[in-house]
């Protein structure tokens, strides 16, 4: 008797992960902390859909886009999956990404809660492809205590582009007389550096790309934004790379004191608490110029169009940017994009900068003919550096990518 | 009878051998002779499962018409108001090309696809090449499988037009040209220093090895920190009064300090090389030129040397094979474009720019320079045969 019991037990068992749909998930692994939150949320979604749907989670180590291309193209790629918006354009122009749109309207889900600017990050030709995970703006790191020590007050949102160089003038110092300058204002990446570029670019009223997918990195105020972030180095003198003060990034030369003020996003935060708990540092909007901007990194979950369980795909989907991202922003400190989880945020004095800054972002995102910008960026990149080396000047740099743009994005 | 028995060997053998025969054949074999023909294509790896998109064919029409069959719409109407190209492009989502869109308009089985869908027989998931043979009438095969254009030799006339293709490939043959002769030497150098039978020796020969076993990515870190601009490096240099140089972010350095990094990790490789030729190296030789007066410096350029030459010959074609496609310490530290080698250039293009095809032919114009470079090599520098 018990036997038999015992044996129903496993036909049952059996016949209920036969009829249950599996929807896998592909991300890139970030934390520990972020695969267990992310475990959690998996986890209480089978219990809710026990027997239906059973959703698993593949982490994808090692170069992403790489790995996602080779699964796409062999067919064994997630039926969810994360997708930069820096590099998802190449991905909706060719085809292999399910537009949502009919399935938010079968399934239904308010997309007015999302931050628009995060939602334009995976429209194309007017079809939604993926829905925004999370998010992170750039914002104005300073350390309290240089800002105390030089007799300045701190940042705040009314900070223009003249309040940064005057600050930061103040703030670089020649500690101990050698006459070599131990602290700098600020710290800027000289490498890499566009996607930091773009903001100044377009707080001086400037654009990356005109509507025809042109460049417009030769008109005159986006000239003008590229001329003021390289002068904060030479011109200004108040500005060093990183790796000039012996700092891996950033949030090195930050937390190691050598620069008063970073540009940077909320992943600086936990960082800081981790390694620099003694730092005393606060967080304001990025200084305005003719207009206000920032930069907006963000990801989003989407379906392959070769997906055999698109309906129970965007079911686990739509749990991710709802119940999961409830999760995520109590667990694990992420900005939320939507509206309705971020309430409080706007007020926090750390978060708040960053939360004000989605509402006015620009997403890292290139609109291409080809729908591929790392060609052009790698070259734009390998010039700014040139002419924050000197080695270069800016009215070259500019020439050569006007001349050339158009052949590095096709 | 002999011969059955040999028959049978031979099967069990290649039976035995399979595993890394399918191995070879399938990871290196094939894939070369697929990049050979993708470099006269636009291959692009995201196309690859073009045709296997999943649609559910009822939910596709129902949002095509904005009517579903329950309501009984005419097939009049519905005829009158379908267009295949636009219902494939727009509602299944694949793109089609100008040929495969005239094909569509002539071939397609209209009515047959409007009657299914009045009689309900739709409503399940369809992949694309599976639906085209079912609603084609005929050539479906079109859409079975994904099939990148030929383009001819457009993908190598624009490699010899690219500027880029131009710079990666030189800063290559520059490295090669430096590294293959110096890490050479320097290997010879480490071998007969290690060869001495002095106190110590297992400790030297173990150091001069372990930058051969040390993972790229692990030394390339090092090596960040040492080229950095307070680091290692340029604190021995300001005792000399050198200024700090942004060795790995200076254009001009940046290569130049790869190659040294290069050089110091691949000499104590092939220094084992040269060791295991040195001790085949007749002491009767070394003692008879000894008892004719030739010091160290004499037998080392016309005794070691001489008798080095087959390993020489090996070490130099493996190093100018190695060095042309350096690709891991340039991924690693370079972050300046003027400064890549070709091998990352197509690293680029394939898993960057999209560029798959484009790729290939870097790669196989890569592959024919080291082909006859070492051809004209084994000319030169014929190997000797005792």
């Amino acid at each position: 008797m018990r036997k038999l019991s015992v044996l129903l037990v496993v036909v049952l068992v059996a016949v209920m992960s036969f009829s249950e749909v599996v929807v896998r998930l592909g991300g890139w692994v970030s934390s520990p902390s972020e695969t267990q939150a992310l475990e959690e949320v998996v986890k209480a979604f089978n219990e809710e859909y026990a027997g239906k749907i059973k959703l698993v989670y593949e982490p994808i180590p090692g170069d992403y886009k790489v790995k996602l291309t080779a699964m796409l193209s062999a067919g064994t790629a997630p039926d969810i999956f994360y997708l930069d918006s820096s590099y998802a354009e190449e991905f909706f122009r060719k085809g292999v990404i399910q537009p949502l749109d009919l399935l938010i309207r079968k399934h239904g889900l308010d997309l007015n809660d999302f931050y628009p600017s995060l939602l334009d990050a995976f429209k194309y030709d007017d079809r939604i492809y993926g829905l925004p995970k999370d998010f992170s703006t750039l914002a104005l790191f300073y350390n309290k205590r240089m800002f105390d020590e030089v007799g300045l007050a701190y940042p705040d949102e009314n900070w223009t582009w003249v309040d940064l160089v005057y600050a930061a003038s103040k703030l670089t110092r020649d500690l101990d007389g050698d006459g070599q300058i131990d602290v700098w204002g600020l710290s800027l990446y000289r490498d890499g550096a566009f996607n930091r570029v773009i903001p100044f670019i377009v707080q001086a009223g400037g654009k990356v790309v005109n509507d025809d997918l042109t460049t417009a990195l030769g008109n005159p105020n986006s000239v003008e934004g590229i001329r003021f972030y390289i002068d904060l180095h030479r011109k200004y003198k108040v500005a060093v790379a990183p790796q000039d003060v012996g700092a891996g990034w950033l949030g090195d030369a930050f937390g190691k004191e050598k620069a008063a003020m970073v540009i940077s996003g909320p992943w600086m935060l936990g960082f800081m608490r981790d390694n620099f708990p003694n730092v005393d540092f606060g967080v304001a909007e990025l200084p305005k110029y003719k207009q206000r901007a920032t930069m907006v990194y963000t990801v989003c979950y989407s379906i392959p169009k070769t997906s055999e369980h698109k309906d129970e795909a965007f079911i686990a989907l739509k749990y991710l940017v709802t119940q999961g991202m409830k999760t995520f922003t109590e667990k694990l400190g992420v900005l939320p994009s939507r509206v309705s989880l971020a309430k409080g945020l706007p007020e926090d004095p750390i978060k708040g900068p960053f939360i004000e800054g989605v509402k006015y972002a620009i997403p890292w995102r290139i609109p291409t003919p080809s729908g591929i910008f790392s060609k052009a960026e790698n070259e734009i990149n390998t010039r700014i550096s040139k002419v924050w080396m000197g080695e270069m000047s800016l009215e070259k740099a500019i020439e050569e990518i006007v001349a050339n743009y158009d052949s590095w994005v096709r | 009878m002999f011969k059955k028995r040999k028959i049978r060997e031979a099967i069990a053998g290649y039976f035995l051998a399979s595993p890394i025969i399918v191995t070879i054949l399938v990871f290196t074999i094939i894939p070369i002779f697929q990049a050979a023909y993708y470099s006269f294509t636009n291959y692009d790896a995201l196309f690859q499962q073009k045709y296997r998109v999943r649609f559910n064919a009822q939910e596709a029409l129902e949002n095509y018409f904005f009517v579903s069959p329950d309501e009984n719409p005419s097939k009049e109407e519905l005829l009158s108001l379908f267009d295949p190209v636009d219902f494939i492009e727009l509602a299944v989502g694949v793109d089609l090309n100008a040929e495969q869109k005239k094909l569509v308009k002539r071939e397609f089985d209209v009515e047959k696809l409007i009657e299914d869908f009045l009689n309900r027989k739709l409503d399940k998931t369809f992949v694309f090449s599976d639906f085209m043979k079912d609603y084609m009438k005929k050539e479906a095969s079109v859409f079975a499988k994904y099939v990148p254009d030929f383009i001819g030799l457009a993908n190598f006339s624009k490699a010899f037009k690219d500027r880029m293709f131009w710079i990666s490939l030189k800063n290559a043959a520059v490295f090669s040209l430096v590294v293959t002769p110096v890490q050479t030497l320097l290997a010879i150098v480490l071998a007969v220093a290690a060869n001495q039978r002095i106190r110590g020796v297992k400790f030297f020969k173990v150091s001069f090895f372990l930058p051969s076993i040390t993972s790229a990515a692990a030394i390339s870190m090092i090596f960040m920190l040492i080229y950095s601009k307070p680091g290692l490096l340029n604190r021995l240099l300001g005792y000399l009064g050198v200024g700090p140089i942004d060795w790995l972010g200076n254009v001009k350095t940046a290569l130049p300090s790869i190659m040294a990094m290069n050089i110091w990790t691949t000499a104590g490789y092939f220094m084992v090389t040269f060791l295991a030729g040195l001790q085949d190296i007749p002491t009767s030789i070394i003692e008879a030129s000894m008892i004719d007066g030739a010091n160290a410096w004499v037998r080392f350029w016309k005794i070691t040397i001489p008798m080095l030459r087959n390993q020489i010959i090996f070490v130099v074609t493996m190093g100018i094979i190695g060095t042309l496609q350096v690709f891991d310490q340039i991924y690693f530290l370079i972050k300046n474009q003027e400064n890549i080698t070709i091998s990352m250039y197509i690293y680029q293009n394939a898993f960057n720019y999209g560029k798959m095809g484009y790729a290939s032919a870097i790669a196989m114009i890569l592959f024919l320079i080291i082909f006859s470079v070492t051809l004209v090599q084994r000319r030169v520098m014929r190997e000797e045969r005792f």
